[in-house]
């Protein structure tokens, strides 16, 4: 038994790892950091709530991060430009206060963490004058091919999002959904527009099993654009596997960072 | 096996070229594992005295360490030139079995003891030795992955694409002249092949999506490789001037990472038709497929032997740990070859079927070992660095 270990068969599924909650809502608040940076700072006071007791059990804190969250998002009209995160935000914001309310603070904290990882998502996607009506001018018919400037400044901003995944899985997850929709909505008033969804993947598995998994996961989010509305010769894809990681690190946390699809204008 | 330290035919000090010779002599037959090396701090005959020819050799100095065979070697080096004379005795009759005499360069001397490390293993064992064989394996750069090409032991390394952008996946051609990879050169996953030597890629096949893991038949007039044109990852066949497609998978599941059988009637493959990714195996036309690992959850890289016993793959374990293992296609039987040393993947074989080449993690940064395919006697080979893919050559005919 000193070299050759028993190959035992594991009963969970392949998608348990990448769920795998770690300690309570920490599997999620693993997945807002992996979107940003602020939501780190909010994990380590949400460790220190629970393991050094240093301040009451509340998802105050939390919930008061998505509103300020949404009040930004709010003041650059992301209801107008980015409907569909906004309202998802809205929503997630609703949920977290009334779980809150209910006493449930863990699944409140990481309700509130995901109301706010949107309602950044909508303000990123709302640049100042996204909401301003395009006016044809009177003697030039409305182009509604044209890209304006402002246009191009929300589309722009809206493929700065990235779409993350679970482990060996390419199935476009709740929390991107929103994103992709507003993606959709403005590639439509966009048509001139062009763009590569890259697929990626976390270092773990082989090279080639997780070219054609990232090359799935871009054609997941190609999919999902053209069932909103998107033309379907409008969105190329790629993959680059596991060559292109964000993070080189180890941790689940890189991981979940290197999971992504990414999109790029042509 | 006893192999005392070269020496210098001159009478001089020991010269590089005589210790390079020892060295290698060593390292290979340590590598061959039927031939152990006895430690040279137990031999009792001065190396420095006596000749190279039986006569000159006191044969119970060498019986009482225990060894079986003994090699000789004598050297005379000059700025500008190496000759070697080399020669392998069977201690028990005291024969002489084989002398050979290789003339060339100063840095020909590796080169001389891994041929003649070859003639000694075929000798005892019936089998072509590996020694002059060759590594190709993929190394992380600042800017992408390059293709690096190295001796078997290591030595020699050097980078055969230096273009700044994605090369991965290297695989031989049967005749052992040319390099398969994937590459973004041009943006679009294409495959590609470049001489040993480095040199222009040609392009093979461009399809639309993916074009990876382009492996020659044994016939050397097609490639098995995974396209995902059709919409999703299948496997192809395809001549080896890109022409001729045909599908060999229909699956709306991943296949790909094809590897031939010896005879090349039938193709390894991974497969995720089931859920997760499994060794299978089908026919060359595509028919007759059957799983062959029913065990693990997460299975990749089959290697089909040359020897066509074993498909050697890299496997997830209970513990979401990667390691080696070999499966027999027939009976099924899985053995592990690495447990609690880093993570352990993508294993490709030695030409002659008793090696295996893969990259490891425990120390550290991910680099390239070689073991035996019983996974015993494990060695790190080459320079540090990230490596990746490694891809054990055909028997290379040198000159």
């Amino acid at each position: 038994m000193r070299k050759f270990g028993i190959f035992t068969i594991r009963t969970e599924t392949q998608d348990a790892l990448g769920r795998r909650p770690i300690a309570g809502s920490f599997s999620f608040a693993a997945r807002s950091f992996a979107a940003r940076p602020r939501a780190a700072l909010l994990l380590a006071v949400m460790v220190c709530t629970s393991l050094t007791g240093c301040s009451k059990n509340t998802a105050d804190l939390e919930l008061d991060a998505a509103r300020k969250a949404m009040d930004k998002a709010s003041a650059q009209k992301a209801s107008d430009c980015a409907t569909a995160t906004y309202k998802a935000a809205e929503t997630a914001l609703n949920e977290a206060q009334k779980l809150a309310a209910d006493g449930k603070i863990d699944e409140a904290k990481a309700k509130a963490m995901e109301a706010e990882t949107l309602a950044d998502q909508a303000a990123l996607a709302s640049p100042p004058g996204c909401d301003e009506p395009k006016v044809a001018t009177p003697d030039e018919p409305a182009q509604p091919e044209t890209t304006d400037a402002s246009m191009n400044l929300s589309i722009e901003s809206a493929l700065k999002n990235v779409i993350y995944f679970d482990y060996n899985d390419a199935s476009i997850r709740e929390d991107s959904k929103a994103v992709l929709e507003d993606v959709a909505a403005l590639l439509q008033k966009a048509p001139a527009t062009r763009i590569e969804v890259e697929g990626h993947c976390d270092v773990r598995g082989s090279t080639e099993y997780n070219l054609h998994l990232g090359e799935r996961r871009a054609t997941s989010v190609k999919k999902y654009l053209t069932a909103h509305g998107v033309e379907p010769s409008h969105v190329a894809v790629i993959s680059y596997g596991e060559e292109r990681p964000v993070d080189l690190g180890m941790s689940e946390e890189a991981h979940q960072k290197n999971r992504r699809a990414e999109l790029k204008r042509q | 096996m006893a192999v005392p330290d070269a020496r210098d035919m001159g009478g001089g000090p020991p010269s590089a070229a005589a210790g390079e010779i020892t060295s290698v002599l060593r390292w290979d037959f340590d590598v061959a594992a039927a031939l152990k090396v006895l430690n040279p701090k137990g031999y009792l005959a001065d190396p420095t005295k006596g000749g190279l020819a039986a006569a000159s050799i006191k044969w119970s100095d060498w019986v009482s360490v225990g060894a079986e065979g003994l090699v000789q070697a004598g050297v005379t080096a000059t700025s500008n030139s190496l000759r070697a004379d080399m020669r392998f005795y069977d201690v028990g009759t005291g024969r002489q079995v084989i002398q050979k005499t290789y003339e060339g360069r100063p840095e020909d001397a590796r080169a001389f003891a891994h041929a003649f490390a070859d003639e000694v293993v075929y000798q005892l064992t019936g089998t072509k030795g590996i020694f002059r064989t060759q590594i190709c394996a993929v190394k992380r750069t600042r800017t992408g992955r390059e293709l690096w090409v190295m001796d078997m032991d290591g030595s020699n390394a050097r980078a055969i694409t230096n273009n700044g952008s994605i090369n991965i996946l290297p695989s031989w051609s049967r005749n052992g002249r040319e390099i398969y990879f994937t590459s973004y050169i041009r943006h679009n996953p294409n495959l590609y092949a470049i001489p040993v030597g480095g040199g222009k890629p040609r392009l093979v096949l461009g399809e639309t999506g993916l074009n990876t893991g382009g492996q020659e038949a044994p016939s050397g007039d097609r490639l098995a490789l995974t396209l995902s044109r059709d919409g999703n990852s299948e496997i192809y066949t395809v001549a080896t001037n890109g022409s001729h497609l045909k599908r060999l998978t229909k699956e709306w599941a991943i296949d790909s990472s094809p590897s031939w059988s010896p005879d090349g009637r039938q193709i390894a493959f991974v497969s995720a038709r089931f859920g997760d990714p499994h060794i299978f195996v089908m026919n060359a036309d595509g028919s007759n497929v059957r799983r062959v690992t029913d065990r693990g959850t997460y299975n990749q890289t089959p290697d089909w032997s040359p020897k066509g016993d074993l498909i050697a793959f890299t496997a997830r374990d209970e513990r979401n740990v990667f390691d080696i293992f070999t499966v027999n296609p027939t009976t099924k039987e899985i053995r592990r070859l690495t447990q609690d040393q880093g993570n352990n993947e993508e294993p490709s074989f030695s030409p002659d079927g008793n090696h295996i080449v893969f990259t490891s993690t425990r120390n550290g940064d991910s680099h390239i070992f070689i073991m035996a395919v019983d996974g015993s006697n494990p060695k790190r080979i080459g320079r540090s660095g990230a490596f990746s893919t490694p891809a054990w050559s055909p028997y290379i005919l040198t000159p």
